[in-house]
């Protein structure tokens, strides 16, 4: 009798969409882009606590001298001289007009925007009013400041201005506070530690100058208390003025063509304007985010200034000169400004 | 008959090596770059400017790229239901738009404030949650890079499991004879 063999049957293989001599090399791939992508999530977290803890080391201080272009605080807080206040309060009436007319005839490169949504000004003492709403560690407040300065120049005198900077993660640009910010650390987690920078060193007969900035940390990023925290601040100083300013701007939050939509956020006369009214970084509107404002000193962007020539400074002048325009209506021209031919020029498209 | 465990990687892999779904893994990364551009010049007056780290932004791109493509793999070879694959696909085209919205300088959301405007919230509420989010902004990329990632396992997954259950023919015309 014939033995039987087993017949051996083969298991039939399963057929993997990739083929079994391709998992190691995935597996390898696989670990180094996890590996990858946990770099980069701790690094990233990282920056922001080292960023923290750097804040939080550095203490007060009005002469401060730290880090290079892009993360320093040189000089912050401190006043400027006597020949610096002159340039923001005695610039010369042919800049505004040599600008203003750039602007009409759309020969600046950098954007200048002329928007109009008026409103009943806020009067207190017999006077039309300036309101800013901003945050020192704001960008665009930052960039702003410099045409409001010089705007606010025209109708009346600082007797004072500081040295300040945006934060870091708004680029650091150079900037000017309206009050000396004693500027120190804080815990950005909690509003209240903050506190609102109220105040300033203006004065005109023409206009109240009305300036609200939210402190923060500049070592970090942009910040700003909620308005209700605010709100408390201003009422806490038990200055009319003031907490009837708040109470004004709180008002026009009814209207979304006037309510708050970021920083800066101001008014002048009757006339909001909600955001900056021109975005000037350098001599022309940047393509990445390298902007040139950020490697000039303080004493650089006022010598532009001193002796305009380039178009940073034309746009900055321009920018004055729509918030000068904007005062102009208010006042019923009654200023020496508001007889150039520019702003009349500016003020008849209103 | 078993089935041999198809892994996460494999998925992925399989995605790579097609010309046709890495087209759209690097389509989808480029459309949600420009998605996450405009938003931001849009809030900046023409300004390209991002206030988080950019390797953040790239990262959110690359995985939504992923994510896109793994949907759009699974709702071609039905290995999923059209609602699982749309819903990856979905989520891969929310979250870049979210970043848009939120890499920024808060003090610009011109944005965000007009819409959380519009969907009633008053301006106290309105200025509170661009506070937070300006105070979170950088923990807010790293979870949606995080999310991003998670979805990825999460699809994948779903779509090596769903695979492991179909018969060898169809299993073989998937791989196109790659084994």
């Amino acid at each position: 009798m014939a033995v039987r063999r087993p017949v051996r049957r083969s298991r039939p293989q399963a057929m993997p969409i990739t083929g079994n001599r391709h998992i190691a090399a995935l597996s390898v791939v696989a670990i180094v882009m996890s590996i990858f992508a946990m770099v980069i999530s701790l690094f990233a977290l990282g920056t922001s606590l080292a960023a923290r803890t750097a804040g939080q080391g550095s203490g007060s201080g009005s002469s401060s001298s730290s880090g290079s272009f892009g993360s320093t605080t040189a000089g912050i807080d401190t006043p400027l001289n006597a020949s610096e206040l002159a340039v923001i309060n005695n610039a010369n009436d042919s800049y505004f007009e040599t600008a203003g007319l750039m602007l009409l005839n759309g020969t600046l490169a950098n954007g200048v925007y002329y928007t109009i949504n008026n409103v009943t000004p806020y009067v207190y003492n017999g006077k039309v009013s300036v309101l800013y709403l901003g945050s020192i560690t704001c960008i665009y407040c930052g960039e702003n400041r410099w045409a409001m300065a010089l705007a606010l120049g025209r109708f009346g005198t600082f007797s004072q201005l500081y040295n300040g900077y945006s934060s870091f993660s708004d680029y650091d640009v150079p900037t000017l506070y309206w009050t000396q910010n004693n500027y120190t650390t804080s815990d950005t987690n909690n509003y209240n530690s903050n506190g609102v920078d109220i105040g300033n060193s203006y004065y005109s007969s023409y206009i109240n100058f009305i300036s609200i900035d939210g402190n923060g940390d500049i070592t970090q990023g942009f910040f700003i208390q909620p308005l209700n925290i605010i709100g408390e601040e201003v009422n806490s100083t038990g200055n009319p003025e003031y907490i009837g300013a708040y109470d004004y701007l709180m008002a026009l939050q009814g209207s979304n063509a006037t309510a708050f939509k970021g920083t800066p956020y101001t008014v002048w006369g009757g006339s909001v304007v909600t955001g900056a009214d021109a975005v000037v970084f350098g001599n022309s509107t940047p393509t990445g985010d390298v902007l040139p404002l950020t490697y000039e000193t303080h004493a650089q962007v006022l010598a532009q200034f001193k002796n305009p020539s380039d178009q940073f400074a034309w746009s900055e002048y321009a920018a004055a000169d729509v918030y000068i325009t904007h005062v102009c209506a208010a006042i019923n021209n009654t200023a020496q400004i508001c007889s150039l031919s520019a702003i009349r020029e500016l003020e008849a498209l209103k | 008959m078993q089935a041999r465990r198809i892994s996460r990687i494999s998925v992925l892999w399989a995605l790579a090596k097609s010309p046709a779904y890495l087209a759209i893994m690097v389509a989808g990364s480029l459309i949600y770059f420009l998605i996450f551009y405009n938003l931001i010049i849009a809030s900046n007056y023409g300004i390209f400017l991002v206030t988080v780290p950019i390797y953040l932004v790239y990262a959110m791109i690359a995985t939504a790229g992923i994510l896109l493509s793994l949907g759009a793999f699974s709702i071609s070879t039905a290995l999923l239901s059209r609602a699982s694959g749309l819903g990856g696909g979905a989520f891969s085209a929310i979250l870049p738009t979210v970043g848009g919205l939120v890499a920024t300088c808060a003090c610009s959301y011109s944005i965000l404030a007009s819409l959380l405007a519009f969907a009633g919230i008053n301006a106290f509420e309105v200025s509170g949650i661009v506070s937070g989010i300006a105070l979170y902004q950088l923990w807010i990329m790293s979870a949606i890079v995080a999310l991003n990632l998670i979805m990825i396992f999460y699809y994948s997954g779903l779509v090596a499991d769903a695979e492991c259950k179909l018969d060898p023919y169809r299993r073989r015309a998937l791989a196109g004879g790659n084994a």
